[in-house]
């Protein structure tokens, strides 16, 4: 028996199994903390402060499975065009498992800095919520998921045992390595026995199916040379173990097994292994007697741990079908029958393959039904949802959508991970977008930044009446700020023409208190923007006129004020302040309005003063024809005179214009 | 499963409604001592006040805000017959550290009613700016602002006579341009002769007039109506109608079947077996219609919601002190709903915090004699999801508390 190799495939086991010290330490804590869930009013505000899923420490759980449920997405196009796709699905599971571990070893360390205070409380207690949930999303992997054939799944389970009950197995790994080293150091034998754990851990690794280890274990008893021990070896290394992959088929293992195990029984009853009683209720348990049950029993945690052990012992080739009832009979036989807890009536669900009330059940867990999704999610990529509502119409799809749309939901409430949201509701066609068209819009518009954001996912999914309410309520927003250049953006972006209206009469009646504009780098490059409404046409048409008068370029300017005017575009109380901008250029030196142009400005002034005149309507913003206003027009009705006289002058002479400006100039 | 604040309003007299605004984030509530006050939540999540004004001349009756891309703007409604329009003004910053109470100014103020008007609400954002009412005598009258920019401006445009009085209305807020503007307007009268309750109106652009096209005989509400709201209709075929009667009732309005000359297919969809909760009072939406909340006499608040099938259930029952009913752990000395309403206690605004709710949204006012309470539909609710087990198997509802036993007792 070569006791290095066990060691090294125990070894193994280890670093594959939850290799978790503190395993025992973190059920502990919780414990306390569950006898004052039930009537501690502190856990409710503890825990309600933000939900399991929202503590910062999750934060990589949420993300990461995000991207896991993505990639099935991904796999689900191409599940319909046929092909075995088991492979990649199992890989998804595992990957979503893989999560969680690396999430509970991240709470293990964070439990060791902090060390045993306040916040360990919390840790502790996702410990031992992501736990459970790795402990059944293993088991469905197992039967949902990872199918094999023949439906075999004894050595699955088994597995599954060894990985969530790690105890035993360290234990003898423990004892191996010593028991080896005092075997290399010259002791004849090792003596283990003499661990006071010695026969538990012989008992608890042969109820796993570590035929190996525990023969491997036998091996270190001081009398590993009797007969007794000698002929137990035999029995355990004939013991035939089923293979999927070992050739051998189902009924060929079962008439071999069965002759074994009569072998042995026949040996236990001849008295051969009578010389050590802990050998003997060994070889009884091997042989499959009934009567040790309550032997294997106290060498269980859980009632799921002694069906596997039973099983192995009684009926290895047990299909998964037949799982309910044993899963039954071992409830009953090890006394929980009466107590069933959440999670044992989850795993009995799955054993029965009730997946409806499974998933029922797991939207009650303290994940946010973070499990129930994600679960849903891959039993239905994998085809097994199959659930029927009364009229026998399968209704699996709805319930899938159901429970993304929930979740996703969910997420978008949270103010840091509505992103999240958005990926899941991009994948419940066609409930989905529209939930996140209202969704979209009234997440808070706390900064600028968020709202490009929200922009930018609405844009992605065409969801323009979202983009439009968040410009406009972001413009309302800058307009109560008094930041009008802000707002402009914002209102362009929304093209609404009402706003933009607004606000254009806004920033001329900045202009006519202050004489000069705000903003104005925003509206001096307007460009084609300023198509979006009247006024700001007017508005942006007029800042340019005044850059052009600046820049000394009076000509363009004159004739852009001329068009300005004509075009009926400027409100009707900036009309005069347009006109009174015409005097410096009618009095230039030079001459810029045409004798046309000076007709055009002078029907404006008319067709103004003709409207100002029987002004008597007290709501109507232009002042009544007053004295600064009388004057005002006096004033320009000179200017334009003068400059038609000048204008009739020089267009009579035969004088060019180019010459009039030299003779001018010079 | 939640917490229950408290925010003293001061109020000094019954609160009658509560608002919040489209984000969550700010609060309104109205009451008989004619005054309209508005909270907003700072980052820590507390309401400070930050209005307080006289709004009118007698009780108000309601408040409501209108859609943010209209600026911050609310509608109140009062017993002296009127309802105005407000709108946040801007005032001057105040110095670094200090909080200045905004000015709220009156834009318009609606006088056509000769009664008391005993509701108002805003239109869907995509009719522009509407504004409906409803009065004591029995007329639903539409505005419209014109110009959105200038509140002060509004016509009436549509006059309803229903002849009955009428004690609330609501807008179907749906997505589809399919679906003509509808209003459903519930009456209070307490005389079950005078038939149903609820009538259901539709504007035709054809003809371009509202007109009653449903009066929801088949269901059979002869008893006073209290309340009533339609879901927000985000793609269904069918509208869902809440009404807050003698109990709470959730009816859809489905398209009508083949050669069926009724306007729609009224089916009624819930109306919970036992009424625990009494009369029941005012009825809410969250904002994906997913989750109706109705507050009634026994001083809970109720919430329901539908499964993959769509049958609607009641997932949860908060009571008025902030404890969850039901739950073994609420036999501690809390006050029971009728200490809350003893007229000695201050006024007081109590809002829950949902473990599922983001925003604190959930209001009751603790100290009317008759507990009212409203739920305003901005909900979005983070548990408490149901996929149609029947709770009664598992006693009370509230999840985390059942499976964090249940996944942490096993050792």
């Amino acid at each position: 028996m070569d006791v290095a190799l066990a060691v090294k495939g125990l070894q193994s086991v280890k670093i594959k199994g939850s290799s978790n010290p503190q395993l025992t330490v973190s059920s502990d804590t919780p414990d306390e903390l569950c006898k004052s869930l039930g009537i501690s009013a502190k856990w409710v505000s503890n825990a309600f402060k933000d939900s399991i899923l929202f503590d910062p420490c999750m934060r990589k759980l949420v993300n990461e499975s995000c991207g896991t449920f993505l990639s099935g997405q991904k796999l689900s196009q191409n599940l319909d065009s046929g092909g075995d796709h088991g492979p990649e699905l199992l890989k998804l599971s595992r990957r979503y498992r893989s999560i969680i571990r690396v999430c509970l070893n991240d709470l293990y360390e964070l439990i060791d800095k902090t060390g045993q205070n306040g916040v360990n409380q919390n840790c502790c207690y996702y410990v031992n919520v992501l736990d459970k949930i790795e402990l059944i999303w293993h088991l469905c992997e197992i039967l949902y998921v990872d199918v094999v054939p023949g439906d075999i799944v004894l050595p699955q389970l088994l597995e599954w045992i060894r990985f969530h009950f790690p105890q035993a197995e360290r234990k003898a790994a423990n004892l191996l390595e010593t028991g080896a080293e005092r075997v290399e150091a010259g002791f004849e034998t090792a003596g283990s026995e003499k661990d006071p754990e010695y026969w538990k851990t012989v008992v608890g690794v042969l109820i796993q199916g570590r035929i190996d280890a525990t023969r491997a274990l036998l091996f270190l008893h001081s009398d590993a040379r009797a007969t007794a021990f000698q002929q137990a070896d035999i029995c355990l290394r004939t013991m035939p173990l089923y293979h999927i992959y070992g050739g051998t088929s189902p009924t060929v293992f079962n008439a071999q097994w069965i002759r074994w195990q009569a072998d042995v029984r026949s040996k236990v009853e001849d008295g051969v292994f009578a010389s050590n009683a802990d050998l003997e209720l060994v070889m009884k348990i091997v042989s499959g007697d009934v009567t040790v049950v309550d032997a294997i029993r106290s060498h269980c945690q859980e009632w799921y741990q002694l069906m596997t052990a039973t099983l192995f012992f009684t009926e290895p080739t047990v299909k998964s079908f037949d799982l309910s009832y044993h899963a039954d009979h071992a409830m009953r036989a090890f006394g929980r029958s009466n107590d069933i807890q959440d999670l044992d009536k989850l795993i009995l669900l799955l054993l029965e393959a009730n997946l409806l009330e499974v998933i029922q059940e797991l939207q009650k867990t303290a994940d946010n039904g973070w499990f129930a999704v994600h679960l849903t999610n891959l039993l239905y990529l994998c085809g097994r949802l199959n659930i029927f509502d009364s009229n026998k119409v399968d209704v699996a799809h709805q319930l899938h959508e159901h429970v993304l749309l929930d979740y996703g939901t969910m997420l978008m409430a949270h103010h840091s991970l509505w992103q999240v949201g958005v990926s899941y509701l991009d994948h419940c066609p066609p409930q989905g977008l529209e939930r996140m068209e209202v969704l979209l819009s009234a997440t808070p518009l706390i900064s600028e930044t968020r709202a490009l954001k929200i922009m930018q996912i609405a844009h992605e999914r065409r969801l323009g009446s979202v983009v439009t309410t968040v410009c406009k309520v972001m413009a309302f927003k800058s307009l109560h700020q008094e930041r009008l250049g802000n707002a402009l953006a914002w209102a362009l972006r929304s093209m609404d023409a009402n706003l933009t209206n607004h606000l254009a009469d806004r920033f001329l009646e900045g202009f006519s208190d202050k004489g000069e504009f705000e903003a104005t780098d925003l509206l001096n490059n307007l460009g084609s923007c300023m198509l979006a409404s009247d006024r700001l046409t007017f508005l942006g048409k007029y800042c340019e006129f005044h850059k052009l008068y600046k820049d000394g370029n009076l000509k363009t300017a004159g004739t852009l004020l001329v068009s300005l005017l004509s075009s009926h575009l400027p409100p009707k109380n900036f009309q005069l302040i347009l006109l009174m901008q015409t005097v410096p250029l009618l009095e230039a030196r030079d001459l810029i309005f045409s004798a046309n142009e000076t007709h055009i400005l002078l029907s404006c002034l008319e067709a103004l003063e003709a409207e100002l005149l029987p002004q008597v309507d007290p709501h109507s913003v232009s002042r009544p024809l007053d004295a600064p206003t009388k004057e005002k027009i006096q004033v320009i009705r000179l200017s334009l005179a003068r400059n038609l006289s000048r204008a009739i002058i020089i267009e009579g002479s035969d004088i060019p214009n180019t010459n009039t400006r030299m003779v001018n100039v010079s | 499963m939640f917490e229950a604040h408290s925010i003293n309003a001061e109020h000094k007299d019954l609160i009658h409604d509560v608002a919040y605004d489209y984000y969550g984030q700010r609060m309104a509530t109205c009451s008989s001592d004619q005054s309209v006050k508005v909270w907003d939540q700072d980052d820590q999540k507390n309401w400070n006040l930050s209005a307080n004004w006289k709004a009118h001349s007698g009780s108000v009756w309601k408040v409501t805000w209108a859609h943010p891309e209209f600026g911050q703007v609310l509608a109140t409604c009062s017993f002296d017959r009127t309802a105005a329009i407000w709108e946040e003004i801007i005032g001057e910053t105040p110095p670094q550290g200090e909080r200045s109470l905004k000015t709220w100014i009156r834009r318009t103020n609606l006088v056509d009613s000769r009664t008391s008007v005993t509701d108002v609400k805003f239109g869907p954002k995509s009719l522009g700016l509407q504004l409906a009412t409803c009065s004591t005598d029995g007329v639903v009258r539409i505005y419209e602002a014109p110009d959105v920019m200038n509140l002060s401006q509004w016509t009436l445009q549509y006059e309803i006579n229903c002849k009955l009085p009428c004690s609330c209305l609501t807008w179907n807020h749906s997505f589809s341009r399919l679906h003509p503007p509808m209003i459903a307007v519930g009456s209070d009268d307490p005389s079950p002769s005078n038939g149903s309750k609820v009538a259901i109106y539709e504007y035709s652009e054809n003809s371009r007039r509202w007109a009653k096209t449903e009066s929801l005989a088949s269901i059979g509400v002869t008893e006073p109506v209290h309340d009533i709201a339609f879901a927000p209709n985000l793609g269904r075929s069918y509208h869902l109608l809440a009404i807050a009667t003698k109990d709470v009732r959730i009816v859809t309005l489905g398209p009508p079947t083949e050669g069926s000359s009724q306007r729609f297919d009224v089916q009624l969809t819930a109306q919970p077996e036992d009424n625990l909760s009494g009369t029941v009072w005012r009825v809410s939406w969250n904002i994906l219609g997913t989750i109706l909340a109705s507050s009634g006499d026994d001083g809970c608040v109720r919430l329901w919601k539908a499964n993959y099938m769509n049958s609607w259930k009641c997932i949860s029952i908060l009571r008025g002190d902030g404890t969850q009913a039901k739950s073994d752990t609420s036999v501690t000395n809390m006050p029971t709903m009728g200490q809350i309403a003893a007229p000695n206690q201050s006024s007081t605004t109590r809002y829950y915090k949902l473990g599922s709710i983001t925003n604190p949204n959930q209001v009751q006012k603790g100290l009317a004699p008759i507990p009212i309470s409203k739920w305003q539909p901005i909900g979005r609710f983070q548990r408490m999801t149901w996929i149609g087990s029947d709770f009664t198997s598992y006693g009370s509802p509230p999840p985390l508390e059942k499976s964090a036993k249940a996944l942490c007792g096993k050792t």
